[in-house]
């Protein structure tokens, strides 16, 4: 499968490349602005990606402006909830208004940080994205 | 997030099970129960679903089947006891599951053989009543939500320090030593803020303020502070360093004299600052100038447990409305201590709680004891809507449990025994609180075979309890009856999986004493007994 993976902190985004590449080839960009784009391309190359991992706290544009912008594009090009891209968020802000903030934006898995791996996987099986 | 689903499901189990022992001799469960116990598991198996506790979420969703069934095809033949023992295992199972993921763990417990007895008794029931029924009922399916969270990894607890490090007057580009310094720290915290910020800037005040009065530190991280001093280490360039534990209050207040304020707005409406939510954009990191680091103070309370607690709405809207009228009242809040003294009065009653969750637990063993000695025995509670304060619950739930547990097991006969004694086949067990001259007393009384004063006195002579040149006629009751709060003492012949291996009354009168409170016993051979707890 295709990923996207947008996360600012270096060591962060090295771990996370390292862990996502069991699952597929992870492209990677650095803020949320660079998501979009690189969302963008997918979609217009018709080479979608099946699932995007948005760190929230980023430079430039943070993981809920990414999160509705793709959800909008979506939107805008017709494309309906069920076949939306699958969004992870991942991150270290765990309160309940973050995560429900999260949802109501249209994310389909909240990831505490640091990551529990053996759910993430049970995550991505729920999701039919492994096996 | 974590916090506040392990809070609000184990609300819904408690009042569950609460609901099942009211009902427990019931013919069957009402209507409305029925319902509160289908919305719970609803409730339970949708919040697990999201969190992805797969286990709990099935369960959940066997017993919504279960109640759903009853609620929709009313059948008339449901064995009730063993309908309240399924729901007791559910929720236990839940609870269990609920307590491992409190304690960092996960909820790795196998439903599977809960799931089929539940599925064994709905289709025992569907079964029996079918031909009364006749009549097709549609599933209640279950559909797998479409959000998921997944709660961070449990880290290592997590400490916070404040570290001071004093640099040697003459070391050249301090601030480059202070980086190093920080990047020595960075790859351990889990968040960290430094006193001056901007050491990379080059600015030659930064410097001498560093020489001047020492680099200052915030860190948290799962490290200890010995190691903490040693990633900093001691070298040609540091004089000494400083760590010091706090907690997260202090950390999130930092180093309050110096760089630091906590701001209080003052300017803005309540509704204004209520209005303030975080939206999207807000979570933009702003600087990026030397490694990331995170704000602590404005960093949300999550490293810390959290402990909530259910306070009744009515106590809270009297403070406000004290607060209302000392706010209008200003000028003159001096000259009104007695509103003051109101607002004390409430804020300290809500840390009060009703006895009646406790006594409901109790409720819960003499249930489950006496089902598994074959006894039967009725239980009563009176006086437990007196409010005490939290900590006394807490602090005497261990030892009331034990003498409930005793009374059942000890006092109560077998239904045989008590026709032969010529008493109603039925126990009964009574808990009841009251207040006396300023003291709590909670007394556990039983209508059974009492205490032996003979055998007590028997016991304490062959264990050495007694001196030898004192008669028995020496001892009153109350002497003789204390006997058996003395470690290893126990008069029970058998000993049975709840009592009877001579631990335990010790343990209570320990506990007690501890709390600075005293057990009281009072006892009529083949009449039953009284114990009461003053505190």
């Amino acid at each position: 499968m295709r990923i996207l993976l947008a996360e600012d902190d270096f060591v962060t985004r090295k771990f996370m490349m390292n862990f996502l590449a069991k699952y597929g080839d992870c492209d990677v960009t650095v803020d949320g602005m660079e998501a979009i784009d690189a969302f963008m391309m997918a979609l217009e190359e018709d080479e979608p990606y099946d699932l995007v991992v948005l760190d929230i706290m980023m430079p430039v544009m943070d993981g809920y402006q990414a999160l509705s912008g793709i959800r909008n594009i979506e939107k805008e090009r017709g494309i309906d909830k069920e076949h939306g891209v699958k969004i992870i968020m991942a991150t270290a802000l765990n309160d309940e208004k973050n995560v429900k903030m999260a949802f109501d934006l249209g994310c389909t898995v909240y990831s505490g940080k640091p990551i529990d791996q053996d759910r993430f996987e049970q995550g991505l099986k729920k999701l039919g994205l492994i096996k | 997030m974590l916090d506040m689903y392990l809070f609000e499901n184990s609300q819904l189990l408690e009042q569950i099970q609460n609901r099942v022992l009211e009902l427990k001799d019931a013919e069957s469960f009402d209507d409305e129960a029925i319902n509160e116990i289908f919305r719970a598991m609803h409730t339970i198996k949708g919040s697990s679903g999201v969190m992805m506790f797969d286990e709990i979420t099935a369960v959940a969703h066997k017993l919504e089947d279960v109640f759903y069934y009853l609620r929709e095809s009313k059948p008339s033949n449901v064995p009730h006891l063993e309908l309240v023992e399924l729901v007791l295992a559910v929720t236990d199972f839940i609870s269990g599951e609920m307590d491992k993921l409190s304690a960092g763990g996960t909820a790795d417990g196998k439903a599977e053989s809960l799931i089929g007895k539940i599925d064994d008794f709905l289709i025992k029931i569907k079964d029996d009543s079918k031909e009364e029924a006749g009549k097709v009922i549609a599933g209640n399916v279950y559909e797998e939500p479409t959000q998921f969270y997944i709660a961070p990894l449990a880290t290592n607890p997590t400490h916070y320090y404040k570290v001071y490090i004093t640099f040697k007057k003459d070391t050249e580009l301090v601030n480059i030593h202070a980086f190093k310094a920080v990047r020595a720290l960075k790859d351990v915290a889990e968040d960290m803020l430094f006193f001056p910020e901007n050491i990379l800037s080059g600015d030659e005040a930064v410097s001498e303020d560093i020489l001047e009065n020492g680099f200052k530190i915030l860190i948290q991280t799962g490290k200890s502070e010995e190691e903490v001093k040693n990633l900093i280490g001691i070298g040609y360039d540091i004089e000494k360093v400083d760590v010091y534990e706090c907690n997260y209050a202090e950390f999130n207040l930092g180093f309050v004299s110096d760089d630091f304020q906590i701001q209080i707005d003052l300017d803005s409406s309540v509704e204004e600052i209520r209005e303030r939510r975080q939206a999207p954009g807000d979570f933009v990191v702003k600087s990026k100038d030397h490694g990331k680091v995170t704000l602590a103070k404005d960093k949300k309370a999550g490293g810390e447990k959290s402990t909530y607690i259910s306070v009744e709405v009515g106590k809270i809207d009297t403070l406000m409305k004290l607060l209302g009228e000392l706010i209008s009242k200003e000028s003159d809040r001096l000259e009104n201590p007695e509103l003051l003294t109101k607002i004390q009065n409430v804020v300290r009653s809500m840390r009060m709680v009703p006895l009646t969750t406790m006594f409901q637990k109790m409720n819960r063993i003499v249930f489950d004891v006496s089902r598994k000695l074959g006894k039967d025995v009725e239980f009563e509670m009176t006086g437990d809507d007196m409010e005490v304060d939290r900590s006394i619950v807490e602090s005497i739930s261990d030892p009331l449990m034990h003498l409930v547990r005793n009374a059942v097991d000890h006092g109560i006969e077998m239904p045989d025994e008590r026709i032969r004694a010529g008493k109603a086949d039925r126990g009964k067990v009574t808990l009841s609180a009251r207040e006396e001259s300023g003291k709590i007393l909670i007394s556990v009384t039983d209508n059974g075979r009492g205490l032996d004063r003979d055998k007590i006195l028997a016991k304490a002579r062959i264990q050495g309890f007694i001196e030898d040149n004192k008669s028995d006629s020496d001892y009153i009751d109350k002497e003789v009856f204390n006997f058996i709060t003395l470690p290893g003492f126990t008069t029970n012949e058998e000993v049975t999986e709840y009592s009877g291996r001579g631990v335990g009354m010790d343990v209570v009168m320990k506990n007690l004493q501890k709390l600075g409170g005293t057990l009281d016993i009072d006892s009529t051979k083949g009449q039953g007994s009284t114990m009461t707890i003053k505190i």
